[in-house]
């Protein structure tokens, strides 16, 4: 049975980490270099970085911060934020990423996806999905949760899953940051649409909505605030999980 | 709350998990303990410790509160092995007054040179509110200080060899018995569960600003050193208690009869479950035990009888009054409201946001531990009248 797994996320911002509500009013929450040598310490199960500026700004920042993260980061990280070519993916991989997660560029030229699982494999690639509640269905949000699409949530992940992305990474802009449990619905609707791993994202504020997650459907539950506004820390939540039966990572 | 069915201890307890017959891991964890061969571990220690000896202008570092692990140490060390140690004490501005005098007394009787060193208190106390307000614990300052400072010194003085006390095995799962770990205080460890997951690093960036800036150099003290520095010193830094077998009562019985060591009030503990001593150092210990009873329903007389548990010196029954009567409102909190200069309902805003599940705490108790004897010693700065309203800056970036 696969084990269910924590992951810690850490947006970055210029040369710092931070951590917002509702992709915005963001605070510092540390040294990306020094928040990964923690979370490799604490043997967190898989990092995720995401770069909220990458839409906006360029990228060598990117790769010289991850090739430095890299050096500490004795788990897969994967990293997402502006990717839009093949090309971008390499440079990523280069630079020490081990998967990447693509979701403005899997809307609008969803043949990326393809082309990266076809080049560096299924493994690779993470679609991510930027979600808000709208009038009782899901609208699928890109660049950064600005712009709206027409998209149907349950069809683009099974279109993603068709194209070959490894993982679904599934994200409630309305729960992003505020602590208050995951979008569960949302996730039982993605979960519903494809056989692959899904990754949830978006509200946990304690271990018991990492359960509630993982109950929901969930092959790994992601997870900001959680370890930064809280007493917790990976070690601390996978204890918990192994305590409510889920097969969780021995360290 | 599911609780341990031998040591009590609630599964809000970090790191605690349960076998099927509901025993934690920290009590298999110490079950092992008995089987380690103690003997052959005596005899690592005696080969580390002739393979420093004599090497620099001290033997060893005894990192040194004066409470009973670090005194137990250094007059292990001392009496054992004759070592000559330089003792470096991190202050972390709470030193009760009995600590003060067992730690000259200790100094005195043992002959051994002392470095103290008492970081900046403006910055202490923005460290304090800032780690209260993410992890609700504001000890970080004194976290991460204690085992950063000593090493520094070590690379300082080209003092290779570091005695810390107490194995973490005794006391959670992030080490354990079972594996045969020798304990090392390393900057994993550090990470892993000393600093609250923020390093220097991280809490200057989260603190400095332009309106109030901080100098990046008044977080020298709390920086980890570089690894190539310690490397250079070929630094060994490692628990005592991966030596020798750790038993908290019997190590102050020793330290109490050799150095006449001197127990005293712990806030909110009865003092019949600690005759052996635990945590009488510091004057926030009796806050810092409140806000973990608020946030995961068991506090520091719960972790005293399950130590007495395991170490077959109560029975669970006994344990389970002292495990069902804690948690009340310490007097300290008032002088730790006025460090962190806000109300107490602002107070409670912050830890409620923090419960760790399924515990729930009942904010309408009101009952109150009785005072310690020292309280009105300690230096105090008077907290914002519960009615005004430039407290409330503090709540909006929570």
């Amino acid at each position: 049975m696969l084990k269910r797994r924590v992951i810690p996320v850490l947006l970055l911002r210029g040369d710092r980490v931070v951590k917002g509500k509702q992709f915005t009013d963001y605070r510092d929450t540390g040294n990306p270099v020094m928040a990964t040598r923690v979370y490799n310490a604490q043997a967190a199960d898989e990092l995720l970085f995401l770069d909220i500026e990458a839409t906006v700004t360029g990228r060598s920042r990117l790769t010289e911060i991850l090739s430095r993260v890299s050096e500490e980061a004795f788990m897969p990280f994967a990293v997402g934020g502006g990717i839009r070519t093949k090309a971008d993916v390499r440079s990523l991989i280069a630079a020490g990423a081990d998967k990447v997660v693509i979701t403005t560029a899997a809307v609008e030229t969803p043949e990326v996806v393809s082309e990266v699982a076809e080049t560096f494999g299924s493994q690779c690639v993470i679609a991510g999905i930027d979600v808000r509640r709208e009038d009782g269905r899901y609208a699928v949000y890109v660049r950064s949760g600005r712009v709206r699409t027409e998209l149907d949530l349950q069809e683009h992940v099974r279109n993603l899953d068709r194209r070959g992305a490894g993982e679904i990474l599934i994200n409630s802009i309305d729960c992003d940051g505020m602590m208050g449990g995951y979008d569960l619905d949302m996730l039982a609707c993605a979960v519903e649409a494809t056989n692959k791993p899904v990754i949830v994202c978006g509200g946990a504020g304690n271990f018991r909505h990492l359960e509630e997650g993982l109950r929901a459907g969930a092959h790994a539950v992601a997870c900001a605030s959680l370890f930064h506004f809280g007493d917790n820390n990976p070690p601390r939540a996978r204890a918990y999980l192994k305590n409510a039966g889920f097969p969780v990572k021995r360290v | 709350m599911r609780r341990c069915k031998r040591c009590h201890l609630p599964e809000t307890y970090e790191t605690i998990e349960f076998d099927n017959e509901g025993i934690c891991n920290i009590c298999k964890s110490t079950e092992h303990k008995k089987v380690i061969d103690w003997g052959a571990r005596k005899e690592l220690l005696d080969a580390l410790v002739e393979k420093y000896r004599g090497k620099s202008d001290y033997d060893c570092i005894v990192p040194f509160s004066g409470g009973k692990d670090s005194t137990f140490q250094l007059y292990y060390l001392m009496k054992e092995y004759k070592l000559k140690p330089l003792v470096v004490r991190f202050n972390h501005g709470f030193m009760r007054p009995t600590v003060r005098e067992n730690a000259e007394r200790t100094l005195k009787l043992l002959g051994a040179d002392f470095l103290e060193f008492t970081p900046n208190w403006k910055l202490v106390k923005r460290v304090m509110l800032e780690a209260f307000k993410r992890k609700t614990d504001f000890c970080w300052h004194c976290h991460s200080g204690i085992y950063t400072y000593p090493l520094q010194v070590a690379i300082r003085y080209n003092v290779p060899l570091l005695f810390w006390g107490e194995p973490l095995a005794e006391i959670s799962h992030y080490y354990d018995y079972l594996n045969d770990e020798i304990e090392y205080e390393d900057e994993t460890k550090f990470n892993m569960c000393r600093n609250l997951g923020i390093t220097a690093e991280d809490m200057h960036g989260m603190i400095d600003s332009p309106e109030d800036p901080v100098d990046r150099r008044d977080f020298i003290p709390y920086t980890y050193p570089a690894l190539k520095e310690l490397k250079r010193i070929q630094y060994c830094s490692v628990c005592l208690g991966s030596f020798i077998p750790w038993d908290y009562t019997k190590n102050s019985e020793i330290i109490m009869r050799e150095l006449g060591w001197k127990n005293d009030e712990l806030e909110g503990v009865p003092l019949e479950i600690n005759g052996h001593g635990e945590k009488i150092e510091c004057f926030m210990q009796g806050a810092r035990d409140y806000i973990k009873y608020m946030k995961r329903g068991y506090s520091r007389a719960t972790q005293i009888t399950a130590f007495h548990v395991r170490n077959g010196r109560m029975t669970p029954e006994q344990a389970l009054p002292y495990v069902m009567n804690e948690g009340k409102r310490p007097p300290s909190l008032d002088v730790l409201l006025g460090y962190l200069g806000m109300t107490e309902s602002e107070f409670n805003t912050i830890v409620r946001a923090t419960e760790v599940s399924p515990y729930h705490h009942d904010y309408g108790r009101t009952d109150e531990a009785p005072r310690v004897w020292d309280q009105d010693l300690w230096y105090k700065e008077a907290a914002p009248d519960a009615g005004a309203s430039n407290s409330r800056v503090y709540l909006k970036v929570v």
